[in-house]
């Protein structure tokens, strides 16, 4: 696949695996802003390569692991109506909410469709004109502009029976949020290249401005990642912490300006309770007045609220990287893929999922090697 | 699903054939090794790229006989079918299971249709059993696997499940990925001349390659560590499985099996597999290991290294 | 941080536009977020594209990893 290929070249990652080992520095932690660069660095075990130099730490970005349970919850509430079509992204099925997933829920007879997009969605509520569709909103900017791409085709189209919910997460908000708090100790900070395509490098500038982290704007290939922490590590070593995009063929300053006007035409800022950090202000989007037809809040009642967590589940924690895996007492034992307790196991791109699947392998090696 | 079958429908059931939980039962009648074997199936859409759910009904049936180095003879057809379910389309799978059927060398013996009222049943079910004769000297079977013994697969994955997705309106995506359906009896009957040495034969079907290695780990106690380098995938399955964000070591397979041989018999093993219609892209994909037992491991191509677990839950693709 | 993979625009009508991810995997995406031409590469996300692929770059980053490695 062009694009995808060059920057898996086997030949090239061992290359710059060495060249990032060459480099002086030890005992970097890195935070990795997004599930799917720790996906990536997973699928490729990257971390157990890697692990004398630099400590790749899971932190939020996985949107996922932030949406709050009452998401799920309300999105359950909803498919309890009659007539009613609940469709959300494949991948948020099996998050719990605050007792069950939708996957569970559709089990017991809910209406509940996973969909690859909003614009399906809203075929979905054409073709049955006597049923409310809504569409369970989750992501960040990556996902936002084709949502609100897609109110404006329901409006133009005249579509009644189409609702979303709120909970589109603002990205940039849970990392202020994360360095704020002050909790965290790492070194850099890896940024996802996908939703910087629509963001802009300049929405991480607060970043080196005001903590003094370097940060680097990454593609989610190996080689990708391998050259961003080289990067990193770089700008450690010259103590200059900015913002610098090595993502450059799909990310630039200003971000995806078209993107960023068809966000600002149909949602506006507002507060949002995030898993892991409590109601962070200006962190969601909710719609503008002009669009409030299809506001499933309206319509249903329900509200998105903060999260309380299963006693004992440490997710809130390990999702701000105060935390890993390993601290939480369920972790490995009442708490595995094959039986979840919070997001971050569920999620196959949460924290502990993937470190269930990378730290067993080094731990697994090291007693029987 | 594991579950719900281990803990819920085998236990009252209990009996050692059973228990072992291969893809068929190897019962001994008087002194003949005889595989029997039964499965549904409820696939959607029922004609894809490829195939049909008739011809998958009868090739799955007979590769699970094969997968116990059985000789598929006779099959049973059993139809429920939707009220108002096209004819024409009734004849088409007809067709496809009687053209299957000679292919693998096995008869259909016995049958039965049942139309039910409209919305009881998706079109249309089929359930297969089929019955076979394994030669006594012949010990195949997932409790098998030795540390040092090598791990082939006998081509590209991820085919069949791909073409099923492709066709799915929702995922909306072409391509030229066609379901590898194919009867399996005839590769194993070369392979079994070749060499005596074949411990375990697997198709993996549901749940894909990394399914069936994982259980084989689990059922032998062993490790099993595979090389990504190595794994066949056509590069039309590798792009389609980019966009849908899932992984093709989980992805259905119609055609394909697995194999766990001795280490010295590998690459004869091998060299008749590529000989053969259905196994022209074998290849060794790993080893097994006597530690970490009931894991299994893949190298990664850059060098890394990662566990490969069992499928949990169903495989949504991904978007976020 | 969610899947998007880049893919060649083969034919553009008004808002949607083929692309093709490679082996002729193809797939209709809405374009209206993006300024795309055919033959040129586009990153898709949930069925949109959301960014133009800029090929200069590409190749300068790649010619810049090999230096490094």
């Amino acid at each position: 696949m062009k694009y995808v290929d060059e920057f898996r070249n086997p030949g090239l990652a061992k290359g710059l695996v060495k060249k990032v080992a060459e480099l002086p520095r030890r005992n970097v932690r890195v935070m990795m802003g997004g599930g799917m660069i720790a996906h990536a660095a997973a699928e490729a075990g990257l971390e157990d390569m890697l692990h004398k130099e630099v400590t790749l730490i899971l932190g939020p970005g996985c949107p996922r692991c932030v949406t709050p349970a009452s998401a799920i919850d309300n999105a359950i509430a909803i498919s309890e109506f009659p007539k009613t079509i609940v469709t959300i992204h494949g991948g948020m099925t099996m998050i719990p909410g605050s007792s069950k997933s939708l996957e569970a829920k559709k089990a017991e007879g809910g209406d509940i469709r996973a969909v690859y997009s909003c614009t399906e969605a809203l075929n979905i509520a054409i073709k049955n004109p006597e049923k409310n569709v809504i569409f369970v909103a989750v992501g960040y900017e990556t996902t936002s502009p084709t949502v609100a791409s897609t109110i404006i085709e329901a409006q133009r189209k005249g579509v009644e029976n189409f609702y979303i919910t709120r909970g589109h997460i603002i990205f940039t908000s849970i990392f202020r949020a994360l360095l704020e708090g002050g909790e965290a100790r790492f070194n850099g900070l890896l940024m996802p290249g996908p939703v910087s395509t629509i963001i802009g490098s300049k929405a991480y500038d607060f970043i080196p401005e005001k903590y003094k982290l370097p940060c680097v704007i990454t593609g989610l290939e190996t080689c990708d990642i391998l050259q961003s922490i080289y990067m990193l590590l770089k700008q450690m070593e010259e103590d200059k912490p900015r913002v610098e995009i090595q993502y450059s063929r799909c990310v630039n300053e200003e971000g995806n300006l078209a993107a960023k006007k068809i966000l600002n035409e149909v949602f506006e800022v507002c507060d949002s309770p995030l898993r892991g950090f409590g109601v962070v202000p200006k962190s969601g989007l909710k719609l503008r007045k002009k669009y409030e037809q299809f506001d499933a809040e309206k319509v249903y009642n329900v509200q998105l609220e903060e999260t309380k967590e299963s006693k004992g589940c440490i997710c809130g924690e390990v999702i701000r990287g105060v935390m890993t895996s390993s601290d939480c007492p369920f972790f490995g034992k009442a708490c595995t893929p094959r039986r979840p307790i919070g997001p971050c196991m569920v999620d196959p791109h949460g924290a502990c999922s993937l470190n269930y699947r990378s730290s067993s392998v080094r731990g697994l090696l090291r007693r029987f090697t | 699903m594991h579950e719900l079958i281990e803990n819920l429908i085998v236990p009252p059931f209990k009996n050692p054939i059973l228990e072992v939980l291969d893809d068929a039962a190897v019962i001994d009648l008087g002194g003949t090794k005889i595989a029997y074997t039964t499965d549904s199936y409820v696939v959607d859409p029922i004609f894809f790229k490829g195939g049909d759910i008739g011809k998958l009904a009868v090739n799955g049936t007979v590769n699970d006989i094969a997968m116990c180095g059985g000789t598929p003879l006779y099959l049973t057809a059993s139809l429920i079918i939707e009220e108002g379910f096209p004819i024409s389309d009734l004849n088409r799978i007809i067709l496809s299971m009687k053209n299957a059927a000679e292919e693998a060398g096995v008869e259909v013996v016995a049958g039965d249709t049942k139309v039910v009222n409209a919305h009881s049943a998706d079109k249309i079910f089929i359930n297969t059993s089929g019955i076979g004769v394994v030669p006594k000297e012949v010990s195949i079977s997932g409790l098998n696997a030795k540390p040092r013994d090598k791990v082939v697969v006998s081509g590209y994955i991820g085919d069949h499940g791909i073409s099923i997705m492709s066709q799915r309106e929702d995922l909306g995506f072409e391509t030229n990925v066609s379901s590898d359906c194919a009867p399996l009896n005839d590769l194993v009957a070369h392979m079994l001349k070749t060499s005596n040495k074949i411990h375990v034969l697997r198709d993996p079907t549901r749940g894909g390659v990394a399914t069936v290695l994982n259980e084989i780990a689990l059922r032998s106690k062993v490790g099993i560590i595979i090389e990504e380098e190595k794994i066949p995938i056509r590069e039309g399955v590798r792009v389609a499985c980019e966009i849908l964000g899932i992984d093709p070591l989980y992805v259905a397979n119609e055609g394909k099996l697995v194999a766990v041989v001795a280490p010295e018999d590998a690459p004869q093993i091998l060299e008749c597999m590529r000989k053969h219609k259905y196994g022209g892209n074998a290849e060794v994909i790993g080893s097994v290991v006597k530690e970490p037992a009931s894991t299994v491991i893949l190298n990664t191509s850059v060098g890394g290294k990662r566990i490969i677990d069992m499928l949990v839950g169903e495989q949504l693709p991904r978007i976020c | 941080m969610c899947v998007a993979v880049p893919a060649k625009v083969t034919e553009i009508n008004a808002e949607t536009a083929t692309v093709d991810f490679g082996e002729g995997t193809k797939k209709d995406v809405n374009i209206s977020l993006v300024d795309a031409k055919v033959g040129e590469y586009v990153l898709v996300h949930a069925g949109f594209a959301i960014q133009v692929i800029d090929e200069k770059a590409a190749k300068d980053t790649l010619e810049l990893m090999e230096k490094i490695a």
